[in-house]
């Protein structure tokens, strides 16, 4: 079921024809084959990102292990599986900064896979991302971070610069802090100056690495409230990649439920956490019991 | 931006995939990794040697202003360290200890024909090698190193900014182009250190000094110095530029980096002297005499 509809939100006349005639054609069509069937068929209509049959390898290590997976366009969509199984390495795969030793990535029904640096360059900037501690760049205070992508790619004067980086900051709590040093910030802090900095080019997919790591409870959840509320506003395709299954709980319309390179299960929310497979029951229901282990 | 709901939507289904198994990679793979891994280096560091040159000559010309602080920054840090080394070196090694030869045979004139060998063609610029790569170079593998483990590379990356040409290039061209100007100096310096053990210490006038080195002074020596050197400074670039890239591990892998990069560059530094000062006298064998 649509995780929209059943919040019982109210969609605009074309998104209702276009949802209806989506839901006729997977009805049409038996969608049992996996989520990629849909995508073959209509490349880049569905599904902002692809993965085909991703495998990726470091040395003896192998992290990706023939990885499908598809992301919704427009949805909130949490990639959620234990620690070292291979998150942000996939987060690294759907932007170009990694490729796959063998398989697929697909933004919008590009294929990154031998895509010249111009072009690659290009794509990534439909994209924006949180990294883990931010990112922000040591040498420049937060407000020069968030104008820096502005300053690169447009051609907008200081004054309306200062417009647009201020309202972000305010969007994000840190009006106060604009002067201050990666440096002089607290965790919470540079993860909402990177988010401010990954939405300021109105990206159409923005990604989030760990949000929660190294929060405590009471910031994680209000840093999950701002993705929420900033999805809310200004829309797009959101991805977070997180093994904190409350913070996907808040924000997560559709999961992907990733373990030892490959994704178990994908599907919307209530679907997921109603799942009767067994490693997607434990890990989403945090119990002791079943295939997860210490090991 | 993407409004709130564009594209149709349909609950996709819940999705089961095989179970995982473990593949491990054949014996010939992991004999090759661990032995000849060396290789993957090289190829990569030629790649960003290639890409470097690349960035360096294609619009957009970003890496200017990065460029002119980094030399000033180079300039900075090494040039003290630089002569005060060349100057103690030309001082004491081939200073007092050659001049304790020569004057057996009542040559001490000659200490000035001795240092067009000595300093010009070699210890001046191999000095001058040597202080670039440990401090300014180490200085850029580490600020690299910093920066990947900080992810700051992978979002310069994503916010469609290219890292080769942004941050390696300028350090890339101001390494290879401040090593041979600061060698200029480091000859200057070599010399000096020369004349003060030969003439303030042994006694020897400054003329005798002067008239041995330029009746030995050509002009091979000078350019030979500067091309020589210039390939220091790109042998610097690309090994500190490369390990301070592929930095693995957090601080402790800075840390790694930083220590092979100096390796790397020590013995690029040393092997690419030893072919370039022996091409050089076959090439020009009259720099060999002693006049």
């Amino acid at each position: 079921m649509d995780a929209r509809l059943a919040a019982g939100k109210q969609l605009d006349p074309e998104s209702s024809a276009l949802l209806d005639q989506a839901a006729s054609y997977g009805a049409e069509h038996e969608l049992h084959e996996g989520s990629i069937a849909v995508a073959e068929d209509h490349p880049g209509d569905y599904w902002s990102i692809q993965c085909k049959g991703v495998k990726k390898s470091f040395g003896r290590a192998k992290i990706l292990d023939g990885l499908d997976v598809g992301i919704p366009e427009g949805m909130v969509t949490c990639i959620l599986g234990p620690s070292g199984t291979g998150k942000s390495v996939l987060i690294k795969h759907l932007i170009g900064l990694l490729f796959p030793d063998k398989g697929e990535v697909l933004i919008h029904g590009e294929s990154l896979n031998d895509m010249p640096m111009s072009k690659l360059l290009e794509v990534r900037k439909k994209f924006g991302i949180l990294f883990q501690d931010g990112a922000l760049f040591g040498s420049m205070t937060v407000f020069d971070n968030v104008a820096f992508p502005l300053r690169q790619h447009t051609d907008l004067s200081e004054k309306e610069i200062r417009r647009v980086v201020n309202a972000r900051l305010d969007d994000v709590g840190l009006d106060i802090a604009r002067d201050r040093l990666p440096n002089e910030l607290s965790g919470g802090m540079r993860k909402r100056a990177g988010f401010a900095r990954a939405l300021v080019l109105e990206p159409e997919i923005v990604m989030f690495d760990e949000p929660d790591s190294g929060l405590d409870p009471v910031r994680t959840a209000l840093l999950c409230e701002l993705i929420r509320q900033m999805h809310e506003q200004h829309g797009g395709t959101y991805i977070v990649i997180t093994h904190d299954v409350n913070s996907a709980r808040q924000v997560g319309e559709y999961f992907a439920v990733l373990w030892k390179g490959k994704i178990v299960q994908a599907g919307e929310r209530d679907d997921m956490f109603n799942s009767k497979n067994p490693f997607v029951s434990q890990f989403l229901n945090r119990r002791i019991d079943g295939p997860l282990g210490m090991e | 931006m993407a409004s709130n709901v564009t594209q149709p939507r349909v609950a996709p289904p819940v999705v089961d995939v095989p179970g995982y198994e473990d593949e491990r990679p054949s014996t010939g793979q992991q004999i090759f990794n661990d032995y000849f891994g060396w290789l993957e280096q090289i190829a990569g560091m030629m790649l960003l040697t290639g890409k470097a040159v690349a960035a360096t000559f294609t619009p957009p010309y970003s890496w200017k202003e990065e460029f002119v602080e980094e030399s000033f920054l180079i300039l900075r840090r090494c040039m003290i360290p630089m002569l005060i080394s060349t100057v103690a070196f030309g001082f004491g090694a081939p200073g007092l200890q050659a001049a304790n030869l020569t004057q057996i045979f009542g040559t001490l004139d000659r200490e000035g024909a001795f240092f067009v060998m000595a300093s010009i063609r070699e210890f001046a610029g191999w000095i001058n090698g040597m202080v670039i790569a440990g401090v300014a170079g180490t200085a850029i593998c580490a600020d690299l190193g910093a920066r990947k483990v900080r992810e700051e590379l992978d979002a310069m990356a994503v916010l469609g900014l290219d890292p080769v040409r942004q941050i390696v290039t300028p350090r890339f061209l101001a390494l290879g182009i401040i090593t041979p100007l600061m060698n200029i100096i480091a000859l200057v310096f070599g010399c000096v250190g020369g004349w003060l053990a030969t003439v303030v210490v042994w006694g020897e006038t400054s003329a005798g000094y002067v008239a041995t080195f330029t009746s030995n002074f050509t002009f091979p020596d000078l350019f030979g110095a500067v091309f020589k050197t210039t390939g220091f400074g790109f042998i610097i670039a690309v090994a500190c530029c490369y390990k301070g890239l592929n930095v693995k591990g957090g601080a402790q892998g800075v840390g790694k980096a930083v220590n092979q990069a100096v390796v790397i560059s020590f013995a690029g530094i040393w092997v690419f002297n030893y072919l370039f000062t022996a091409i050089l006298l076959a090439a020009y064998p009259e720099t060999g005499n002693l006049h």
